[in-house]
């Protein structure tokens, strides 16, 4: 039993919370008992085992910010190019700033069984931004979504690269909880979810299922392309979600930001 | 605020590089988990006001004196 546990068995702390809080070298009371809510609801509700990658960023710094809540000896986050870490969250300088997670689309993700998860904090002018993606080159397989593009729009994506398979609808708000889920090629399959509300999903069967050969990163598309400017509060990858699943997520999540004092 | 310029004036700047400059520092860690990423803007290398005023590695501390120019970020 290491110190931190020591310290919080008195408070009974979920083992999957006390192993991210003692790596993040996090003791801030009010954050130890929002990160043990929030693994206890996502075990509860059966959000956990979705995720292979859960991202709260607390503790106001890069290294506290990294770690993988689902899992802190893997997919840690590392950061390039300019950020902001405070205690609201990451901010990516929207000019060279993204975070790889090292999950690879094509190895790690599960055709039409996916969803990506991003709590932002930031109402962005419209532009052509990606909060989280993959993607090798421009003919090449994509997976990502985007708050407010250049038109106006919301959109999750999973397209082939020279088909166009989207769930998209305008949108002029960027802040609030974002996840792009899919459960299926078929019609409604893929859809843009924000503040548990279905924005847009997709209207033709999605053909062609791939995944791009690359990690998915948060706050780019590639390290070269697609710079996002909204502060990330919470992030995850994982498998997609049931209807139940969206509703006690966006529930567990408002919950965990409103404990934080940083929900939008 | 790093050289008179505050926190949220940084995207109003970036320092301009040579091409060897850039690949010296990509990939190199300029804190903790935080990494160079060198890019071209308005057709030159360059690196952003938060990777030099955050930087920590005494090995590239010499990006503190790189000479920063305006910087208007696309929206």
């Amino acid at each position: 039993m290491n110190y931190f546990s020591i310290i919080n068995s008195m408070n009974k702390l979920d083992g999957s919370a006390d192993a991210f809080l003692s790596i993040a070298s996090i003791t801030d009371q009010i954050i130890v008992q929002a990160v043990n809510n929030l693994v206890k609801d996502l075990k509860t509700t059966g959000i956990w085992s979705k995720c292979i990658a859960i991202y709260p960023f607390v503790g106001g710094n890069a290294t506290s910010h990294r770690y993988n809540l689902a899992d802190t000896s893997q997919y840690n986050l590392t950061f390039n190019g300019g950020w902001t870490h405070n205690s609201t969250g990451a901010l990516p300088n929207g000019t060279n700033g993204f975070a790889n997670t090292a999950i690879n689309a094509n190895a790690r993700l599960t055709q039409s069984n996916t969803h990506l998860a991003f709590y932002s904090r930031t109402a962005a002018a419209a532009a052509d931004r990606v909060s989280m993606g993959a993607i090798v080159g421009s003919s090449s397989p994509m997976v990502g979504i985007q708050f407010r593009n250049a038109a106006g729009n919301a959109v999750a994506q999973n397209a082939s690269g020279t088909a166009n398979q989207t769930a998209v609808t305008v949108n002029s708000d960027s802040s609030g909880f974002f996840i792009g889920n899919k459960t299926s090629s078929a019609i409604v399959g893929l859809s843009m979810i924000r503040n548990g509300v279905t924005l847009a999903s997709n209207v033709a069967a999605i053909t062609t299922n791939n995944f791009p050969n690359a990690n998915v990163l948060i706050g780019a598309y590639t390290s070269t392309t697609f710079f996002d400017n909204k502060q990330v509060a919470y992030a995850s990858i994982g498998t997609g979600f049931t209807a139940q699943n969206i509703s006690d997520y966006q529930t567990i999540v408002t919950n965990f930001q409103i404990a934080l004092s940083r929900n939008v | 605020m790093f050289r008179g310029i505050l926190p949220e004036e940084y995207s109003q700047y970036i320092a301009v590089l040579t091409e060897a400059q850039a690949i010296e520092l990509t990939g190199q860690e300029y804190a903790e988990f935080s990494y160079f990423n060198p890019i071209i803007l308005n057709g030159e290398w360059a690196i952003t006001m938060e990777e030099i005023a955050n930087c920590t590695n005494e090995q590239f501390m010499w990006v503190k004196e790189l000479p920063l120019i305006p910087y208007i970020p696309a929206e």
